[in-house]
């Protein structure tokens, strides 16, 4: 079985409760991190979160899961004073950080009428959450002095950062900003021993996509249009991101790497 | 619980997760528009608030609960027994 780590360090995973981030958990407890969760449940969808946990924990590793919201300045400093705690308690850093918040707006600029236009707020919001918020995290864990000697950072983006879909505007916009701060995160802090990349997974059946009005026909092309037969599985991101957290990985550094069975081609 | 004692603690709830004034906070009030939650916001507001009332608040429910009042009236329907 793939090795990451011996149980000492950590991974923090940002949207870590359902989708890529819970896949991801999970391969990465698997492989000998212990997991920091950060998520953001309401009462309906926390017994999931629970399982997941317990499930988590029966790989032999440590977990703390905190159910907050990741782009907000103040919960942020919160989640990463507790992270600093645990770690000076427990022993260990931070080898991966993993951002997979997946919360935007997803409409059209113009709408049917002029009250459904993309607002200002939504966009705002969108970029912030999906986008800028990398930046804050990445910056406030290492300024904390909790990044691994050898650490990675992964942030996951899609086609949506160089290709149109209904409804996506927002969030294309997102992804766009994102690589672009993953570009300079990895110029900044490749020499820290940091490597920062994004993952571009295929088109995926998760619960963020099903929020994407039309993502019906996006996973029904996909099917039949992805080279490797098939949609892209969360478990496919996350053996990818299991393998390039492995030390031979070292070397790549502010790369989009497609996870996507060669959709992208397409 | 009565109708006052509701307020009182949504008005906590606003006023510690968006950061307003807490003479904004009124029954009138709406969330988005007046009180300037984005949906991140609304979604924050809602946790706290199925904490803070020990219920389960449905999506389909949240679009319905555009004020400060609405949302006492749906707190009081729920509790009632």
């Amino acid at each position: 079985m793939l090795k990451v780590d011996n149980g000492t360090n950590w991974a923090l995973i940002l949207g870590a409760s359902s989708g890529f981030g819970a896949a991801t958990a999970k391969k990465l407890a698997e492989c000998g991190l212990n997991v920091f969760g950060v998520h953001l449940d309401r009462r309906a969808t926390l017994p999931k979160v629970e399982a997941l946990v317990e499930e988590l924990k029966s790989f032999g590793v440590k977990v703390k899961y905190f159910n907050t919201n990741a782009a907000d300045d103040k919960k942020r400093e919160k989640v990463i004073r507790e992270i600093k705690e645990i770690t000076s308690r427990e022993g260990g850093k931070i080898k991966v950080l993993m951002h997979s918040l997946a919360f935007g707006t997803l409409k059209p600029y113009l709408g049917e009428r002029p009250e459904e236009d993309v607002t200002r707020q939504n966009l705002e919001m969108t970029v912030d959450i999906m986008g800028n918020s990398l930046v804050y995290w990445v910056r406030d864990v290492y300024r904390a002095g909790l990044f691994h000697e050898d650490a990675r950072v992964f942030a996951m983006t899609s086609a949506g950062s160089h290709r149109v879909y209904p409804s996506y505007g927002p969030v294309s916009a997102a992804k766009a900003v994102l690589e672009a701060h993953v570009r300079q995160l990895a110029y900044e802090l490749g020499g820290k021993g940091i490597r920062v990349n994004a993952i571009q997974a295929g088109i995926t059946d998760t619960p963020a996509l099903r929020k994407i009005p039309g993502h019906e026909q996006m996973l029904e092309w996909a099917r039949k249009a992805n080279p490797s037969g098939r949609l892209t599985t969360p478990e496919d991101i996350a053996n990818a991101i299991a393998l390039l957290s492995r030390p031979e990985a070292y070397w790549i550094n502010g790369a989009v790497i497609r996870v996507d069975g060669g959709e992208d081609l397409i | 619980m009565d109708r006052k004692e509701i307020f009182e603690k949504i008005r906590d709830i606003v006023v510690e997760e968006l950061g307003v004034a807490p003479e904004k906070v009124t029954e009138d009030a709406r969330f988005i528009e007046d009180l300037g939650a984005d949906s991140i916001g609304v979604m924050e507001l809602v946790m706290k608030m199925e904490e803070e009332f020990d219920m389960k608040i449905p999506d389909e429910d949240i679009e319905k609960l555009r004020t400060v009042g609405d949302v006492i009236n749906y707190v009081l329907e729920k509790t009632k027994s």
